[in-house]
């Protein structure tokens, strides 16, 4: 009881205080007591208030919205604007998504490969590597992403296996669940727009997916500055960002994935099946098939093949069929953007090397060349987007 | 807020779950909705809250119809459905602060209005607690607290009480014929007695119809049409007093209940005086009346009689 009483204390003070800075204007709560009192008559209540903070706009607003003469409950934003039901959603979904032992268990697996890679690549980056000099030597810190001596892969070949896992654990249940538990049609029946939940939804998963990979991305900057002591550039900084930014994007594909399929099954066991059969084929199966079907074509690699540019071109098919894969898509783009070294994905051909510099890329180039997979990625991620959104629109949701 | 119902309509494939219901509901009324399993009474609440959507005619909520206005009476409601879902995973506060601030509830007053419902709902004890890990009646006190959150003027209550110890269901009760005296209250039960404790109106639904609309009052006379009462004559032969009470004017039956101690029921026409002829014949025979008690129609017969035909 007496913390109680001191939380309140405390919520009293913050409100005197809040009341005091002109940007909340007539902010209060009303005792318990008033707040009987008051319902009845609220004008009265509106007018007193309505006198003292005539040039505030946020009363104004009040009062305009009062004046609609459709009763008026509990009286709104004295002062202080109430919070958008978006945002009440993506609050909720978010503290969900923390609280969740499936969550925990997930972030516990990343951490742990996150400083798992992060320990071998810090004994890798120790030894000096044989191979051309200032090729990837200029680009020291970039390496604690990529280096491994073969015992564990580096940090971003887990993430390209761990990312979907994370996208499709905090979307597969996303609306069954509700429709199953009947929270779905209670949660519509307040004043909130359909959309807004499974906007809210999505929202929430990508923030909390946003803040673990990049906590995650600057911790390992942190602790590959304290252990190897070279900061990073500019450059690399930068690097580093994007790399992250193309993570979460990564992930955002998976996780519309699962929602879509969340939206399309009744049952969350079937859509957490589904989405895990389409992850397992597009990146273990698909392409061993691309690679098998390939080979049945593949021409005859004799120099006249080579010349007339038929190889190159076969060569460049199968590229291109491999990357309908967004872990195709997301290792190219990774690849190329930690390192600078990279100056094409797929097949070099003679006119690309005549005359270029072995030197690394500026950032800007190498985001030009990955420009194709980054708009792969991005409208894969949409097209889930509208799917799923398109369908639950539209999804028939009979209250139980 | 006044609601008015227009020849509601709702099909459930070929079924019709409501079949042109009209009624109206005035501010200040608590209207106790009744009808057996399956006679549409959730379905008419829930389109009224806007739950479901209206199959045909209108709902009139404050002049505003339902089909148009739908997202801006939604703040006006506060809904407790049958099966009453919540998020099992969250703490009561955390749930009843997340309702208010998605019902527009500001800032400021969010945890004001929260510990209000606290103390309504008796959830003190249990506040901290998820939601998964309560009782059911604690879990429809949770409800309740959600459906008042925002202060709302129109209270729509599937069965409020079920799941709730005895001295809750009085306490709640007594919260809502208080909240009544102010907003517009629909409530729908199967426990008879509380609809006569609790509400002023009786709105009885059989079939998507309405077959009977008054107070428990005026369903009573429109239903009794005759008077019941039962009568303990003691110093009397059982014979004798069989064929002289058949006799009175105004009786229609007599049964015994347990003719050999002196009891007997008596249905007679209402207001033919029977009780004083009854008395005159006792006291010119001789006999002992002891008990001369008139019998009430029991709401239970009333709501049978009107739903089982």
């Amino acid at each position: 009881m007496k913390f109680i009483t001191v939380i309140s204390k405390e919520e009293d003070l913050m409100e005197r205080l809040l009341r005091r800075l002109p940007v909340f204007g007539a902010g209060g709560r009303r005792g318990e007591q008033g707040d009987l009192d008051e319902r009845g008559r609220p004008e009265e209540g509106s007018m007193r208030h309505g006198r003292e903070e005539q040039g505030d706009l946020d009363e104004r607003g009040r009062q305009e919205e009062g004046s609609t003469g459709l009763g008026r409950g509990v009286r709104k934003g004295q002062g202080e604007v109430a919070l958008h039901p978006f945002w009440v959603i993506v609050g909720k979904e978010m503290s969900d998504h923390i609280r969740s032992w499936r969550f925990i268990i997930l972030l516990s697996l990343i951490g742990l490969t996150c400083f798992g890679s992060l320990y071998t690549s810090l004994n890798n980056i120790g030894t000096p590597k044989a191979g051309p000099p200032g090729a990837n030597g200029a680009f020291f810190f970039l390496q604690l992403f990529t280096a491994t001596d073969g015992t564990l892969p580096s940090y971003v070949v887990f993430l390209n296996f761990l990312g979907p896992l994370l996208g499709i654990a905090m979307g597969f249940d996303a609306v069954n669940s509700e429709l199953n538990r009947g929270t779905l049609s209670r949660l519509l029946a307040q004043p909130v727009h359909r959309d807004y939940l499974l906007n809210g939804k999505f929202v929430a998963s990508l923030l909390v997916i946003a803040t673990l990979f990049f906590s995650l991305a600057l911790l390992m900057t942190g602790l590959g500055l304290i252990f190897i002591g070279i900061p990073p550039t500019a450059g690399e900084f930068l690097r580093v960002i994007a790399f992250t930014l193309l993570t979460v994007l990564y992930v955002a594909f998976w996780l519309n994935v699962s929602i879509l399929f969340s939206v399309r099954f009744r049952q969350p066991a079937t859509s957490a099946l589904t989405a895990i059969a389409v992850w397992l084929f597009l990146t273990v199966f698909y392409p061993i098939l691309v690679r098998l079907v390939a080979k049945a074509f593949a021409p005859d690699p004799g120099p006249v093949a080579m010349m007339d540019g038929t190889l190159a071109g076969y060569q460049h098919t199968v590229v291109n069929l491999l990357r309908f894969a967004p872990g195709q898509l997301y290792s190219d783009a990774t690849t190329t953007l930690l390192m600078p070294a990279v100056r094409s994905l797929g097949p070099l051909t003679m006119e690309q090397v005549t005359g270029a510099i072995p030197n690394p890329l500026p950032l800007g180039e190498s985001v030009l060349i990955v420009w194709p997979q980054l708009v792969g990625l991005v409208a894969a991620t949409f097209g889930c987007f509208v799917l799923s959104y398109i369908s639950f629109m539209r999804k028939e949701i009979r209250a139980r | 807020m006044d609601i008015r119902i227009e020849n509601l309509f709702k099909r459930y494939g070929v079924q019709a779950a409501v079949d042109g219901v009209s009624f109206q509901v005035k501010t200040g009324e608590i209207l106790g909705f009744l009808g057996p399993n399956g006679a549409g009474k959730s379905t008419t609440m829930k389109m009224i809250t806007g739950y479901i959507g209206i199959g045909g005619g209108d709902i009139l909520i404050g002049d505003k119809s339902v089909k148009l206005h739908s997202a801006e009476l939604k703040k006006h409601i506060g809904y407790l459905p049958e099966h009453n879902p919540l998020y099992e995973e969250m703490p009561v506060m955390d749930y009843l602060r997340f309702c208010a601030e998605l019902q527009g509830v500001s800032p400021a007053d969010v945890p004001a209005r929260v510990r209000q419902m606290i103390v309504d709902c008796s959830l003190d004890a249990e506040k901290h607690k998820k939601i998964g890990e309560l009782s059911k009646g604690y879990r429809q006190r949770v409800g309740l607290a959600q459906a008042m959150i925002h202060d709302p003027e129109i209270l729509i209550l599937d069965e409020p009480t079920t799941g709730l110890d005895p001295n809750q269901i009085i306490e709640i009760r007594k919260l809502i014929r208080e909240l009544g005296r102010e907003k517009t209250v629909i409530l729908s039960t199967h426990i008879l007695p509380e609809v006569e404790a609790t509400c002023d109106r009786i709105l009885i639904i059989n079939k998507g119809r309405i077959v009977a609309d008054g107070t428990a009052e005026s369903l009573r006379r429109q239903a009794v049409g005759q008077q019941v009462l039962v009568v303990k004559i003691e110093d009397a032969v059982e014979a004798e007093v069989a064929a002289e009470l058949a006799r009175l004017r105004g009786v229609t039956g007599v049964t015994g209940i347990d003719a050999a101690a002196g009891s007997w029921q008596i249905q007679a026409v209402p207001g033919s005086g029977v009780p004083r002829e009854l008395f005159r014949l006792c006291v010119e025979r001789r006999w002992v009346l002891t008990e001369l008690t008139p019998v009430e129609t029991r709401l239970e017969d009333i709501f049978r009689n009107l739903t089982l035909n």
